[in-house]
């Protein structure tokens, strides 16, 4: 449904996908079902949902809660900033400065202008396209079309009515007014519109089916995401309260199981491996199945939502001296201890109220505003474009520097004595065992805000939930299971987490690959199950809770017996 | 007007045969060619049939017989009087006695169907298990054994894995360990006619062939939560070669160190070359 959606609507007013309920009445089309026993079900499914189902969230992109925290002024800025970038998910905007993100849409030059078949209303033209072959081939009649150059350069709302693959003829209904943006140009334009067919000339730069990807990206987003991940990416969808572990937040940037550096951002590779594979032990399933087209633009709508969130979060973050966060926790404070006070029936003075206070940031921000906020976004965007550009580059993927050790007896001891050492403090978190039930999973941990402890014992992610140590036990890999999956984990940590990078600095390529083989080998030896290896001779693992094996008695056990019979 | 209600009676029964018949063209059937791909498929698809002439005589005959009542009746003389019978004994035996016999044919006919694939021809130990089918919420992960081994209870270093894709190999009977990680689920193979509930706890035997290479449908039959419509995965029917072919390509890939150039190209060629057989 929402497929057949996307081809004859046209982009901008796509609103009406969003419309379509997607937790309650959605049919899904793998059955031939006609017309008729569709609607019946959808009857069907209206009545339930009147009867039962909470009506669908808004689709709608919201502000962090640090952005609604801003002085009013600062946070009508930040908003206008991502709405003028981005748009609204029912109006997407294709923002030239991310050339890291694919929109979709096919480069062309107008080669020829056919004058006697043009008018005010429409222009046919020949035109060449770039090498996006595949693109032409599924041009799509009501595609937007945006001038790069030319004379109708800045107008918006053209549309393409007619395309013939062959000739490569196309017909453009000039729609379209002079856009906003660019004030004194357009103006210009926008007297001079009335005869806008003669004034496109050869040589014009145009695209076609501007942000076609994208906009076929959020249909697929819509589907089949949302509902988790949120419309803006924060993981809060109306499913996500059902989810243990809760559903990933995109707006950091940040993705756990990534191919990449510590320091990197994910690759479209990695997210079409999750895609493809799911990531088990959580709520993630596998899309293996869907379109490839489907999964390239969900992925770049992925990528952008995230871009977007990032963007949102490091302006904030820069913004930081305009937030009303402290006056307003202080207010509360005194609000308390005044009720407090009156229940006692003490006398007491009402806390002072934070409207000048308030007023006073706003008037700082006002000056901010005129002189660096629009340096804070210029520089935000070039930050984050350089950064999402350099995850595709080959250097910024782990590659081993070495091949795999081989997986032997003497290998998986080798990595066991690491994990119980005090170079990787595998144990503390993981367990002696490899249990997951390491002493760190039990203790108290600050909060990375500086706001005192984490109200529960135990690990935490950047998003502020519980997070217990894997129990490698169960051998279920979130990130894949392959050696080089493990391998990246050990190398770079887990972004997000309080897993470690250990690559480069404490451990070699040969240690990585040694703990790589005993972490593999932990799920056959803990179950008690033999390995079907017949050379295998790995040793229980201590019993104790607290195992205090020190680097100086590593040396001493691995030298002193090399190979110990399987116990 | 006086016929009226016998015409209405009727033009339903006429609208229902007419959709039945018309049915198969306008894709209300069998999903695919409507062909069953596998054996017991077949065989199933023939009691099918078997039942649905039987039904469809009858239905036909007894909607005829209610029309010819209705259509007589109607232009009665309305202050002609009814009879009363006591009812006729042969008749009554008549009317048991068939319905009794088509009841007991299609009894012993589709047990023999059902003895013949179930219990007869293959018992569960007497074929290979080819894979460990694990459903859970939303999603179906398989574990292989490695090439020449076979399947283990518990997991094994060297066993292969993959998601929302069972391959199996073709003209051979194969059968799969079904289990579930979370709650009930339903193995579903529309195409190839098979159909089994995966409980927690339990791992169920499921065996079935398939008779032509394709790339068939499994579904989850069984609503398992909010995601149930996500357990969208397929059943690759290969040759015995590919498929073989493919377990030490996925060994390779699985074992991937970051440096061995396994050449998942290779494979997908392989792929699009079984799926597009019919
Ligand atoms: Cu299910």
């Amino acid at each position: 449904m929402p497929d057949s959606l996307l081809k004859s609507m046209p982009f901008a007013s796509l609103a009406k996908t969003a419309d379509q309920p997607v937790g309650c009445g959605t049919l899904q089309d793998s059955w031939h079902l006609a017309g008729l026993l569709r609607s019946l079900a959808c009857g069907a499914m209206l009545l339930l949902a009147a009867a039962g189902c909470s009506p669908n969230p808004a689709v709608e992109f919201t502000p962090r809660t640090s952005t609604t925290l801003l002085a009013p002024n600062a946070r009508q800025a930040v908003e206008h900033t991502l709405l003028t970038h981005f748009g609204t998910p029912d109006n997407l905007v294709v923002w030239d400065r991310l050339n890291v993100i694919d929109f979709g849409g096919a480069k062309a030059t107008v080669e020829s202008l056919d004058a006697k078949a043009s008018s005010s209303a429409k222009a046919v033209m020949v035109v060449t396209f770039g090498n996006q072959s595949d693109v032409v081939k599924n041009l799509r009649v009501g595609a937007p079309v945006r001038w790069i150059s030319g004379a109708r350069e800045g107008f918006q709302g053209d549309r393409v009515t007619a395309f013939d693959a062959a000739t490569r003829q196309v017909s453009i209904a000039l729609e379209g007014k002079a856009g906003s943006a660019p004030a004194e140009e357009s103006q210009e334009e926008s007297s001079s519109s009335s005869k806008p067919a003669g004034e496109i000339a050869a040589g014009d730069a145009l695209v076609i089916d501007d942000g076609g990807l994208l906009a076929q990206g959020r249909v697929v987003y819509q589907r089949n995401c949302m509902h988790c991940h949120g419309s803006t990416g924060d993981g809060k969808g109306p499913t996500a309260k059902y989810m243990q572990p809760p559903p990933r937040d995109y707006r950091d940037g940040i993705f756990k199981f990534t191919s990449t550096q510590a320091s990197e951002r994910v690759t479209r590779d990695d997210l079409m491996r999750i895609l493809d594979d799911g990531i088990p032990g959580t709520y993630m399933p596998s899309f293996l199945l869907m379109d490839p087209t489907e999964k390239k633009a969900v992925i770049e709508y992925v990528r952008w939502l995230s871009i977007r969130g990032e963007m949102e979060k490091r302006i904030t973050d820069d913004l930081g001296d305009f937030s009303t966060k402290d006056l307003k926790a202080e207010y509360a404070q005194g609000e308390a201890a005044y009720q407090a006070a009156l229940n006692k029936g003490e006398k007491a003075e009402p806390p002072a109220p934070i409207t000048p206070a308030v007023d006073a940031l706003q008037k700082d921000f006002a000056e901010f505003f005129e002189t660096d906020y629009q340096g804070v976004v210029e520089d935000t965007a070039d930050f984050l474009v350089s950064a999402w550009e350099r995850a595709e580059t080959p250097e910024s993927v782990i590659t081993p520097a070495k091949a795999r050790v081989p997986d032997d007896a003497a290998s998986r001891e080798r990595g066991r004595l690491l994990y119980l050492s005090d170079k990787t403090k595998c144990y503390t978190c993981h367990g002696a065992q490899g249990r997951g039930d390491g002493p760190a999973n039990f203790e108290y941990w600050k909060m990375p805000s500086g706001d005192g402890n984490y109200p529960r014992p135990g690990l935490h992610d950047l998003w502020g939930n519980l997070l217990p140590a894997r129990d490698l036990t169960r051998g279920i890999y979130r990130g894949g299971r392959r050696p080089v999956d493990l391998y990246r984990r050990l190398y770079a940590g887990i972004k997000g987490t309080p897993m470690p990078a250990f690559g480069g600095v404490t451990l070699t390529d040969d240690e990585i690959w040694d703990l790589v083989n005993f972490v593999l080998s932990v799920e056959f030896t803990a179950n008690g199950t033999s390995l079907s290896d017949a050379e295998s001779s790995i040793k229980k693992l201590p019993a104790t809770d607290k195992a205090q094996v020190q680097e100086t008695k590593i040396e001493k056990t691995s030298s002193a017996d090399p190979a110990t019979p399987a116990s | 007007m006086a016929r009226f209600w016998s015409i209405y009676f009727m033009s339903w029964a006429a609208l229902a045969v007419a959709l039945c018949l018309a049915a198969p063209s306008l894709g209300w059937w069998f999903p695919d060619t409507g062909e069953a791909m596998s054996s017991i498929g077949r065989r199933i698809d023939g009691l099918f049939y078997i039942i649905l002439w039987i039904t469809s005589i009858v239905f036909v005959g007894t909607q005829i017989a209610l029309g010819y009542v209705l259509w007589k009746g109607a232009v009665k003389p309305a202050h002609e009087k009814a009879t009363y019978s006591h009812g006729n004994h042969t008749l009554e035996v008549i009317w048991t006695v068939i319905p009794g016999i088509v009841l007991l044919f299609i009894a012993i006919y589709q047990m023999d169907v059902w003895a013949a694939f179930r219990m007869r021809n293959y018992a569960p130990g007497e074929i290979e298990a080819i894979a460990e089918v694990t459903a859970r919420q939303f999603e179906w992960r398989i574990r292989y054994p490695a090439p020449g081994k076979p399947l283990m209870p518990m997991p094994q270093p060297d066993d292969v894995y993959t998601v929302n894709d069972l391959r199996i190999p073709v003209g051979r009977p194969v059968s799969i360990s079904l289990r579930s990680g979370d709650v009930q689920h339903s193995f579903f193979v529309p195409v190839l006619r098979i159909k089994q509930d995966a409980l927690p706890g339990t791992v169920i035997p499921v065996w079935f062939d398939a008779l032509q290479p394709g790339s068939y449908d499994l579904v989850c039959a069984e609503l398992c939560g909010w995601g149930h419509y996500k357990m969208k995965a397929r059943v690759l029917a290969t040759s015995e070669e590919l498929f073989q072919k493919w377990k030490q390509e996925a060994v390779l890939l699985q074992a991937d160190d970051g440096l061995q150039s396994a050449s998942p190209a290779e494979s997908t060629a392989a792929d699009q070359a079984q799926t597009s057989t019919p």
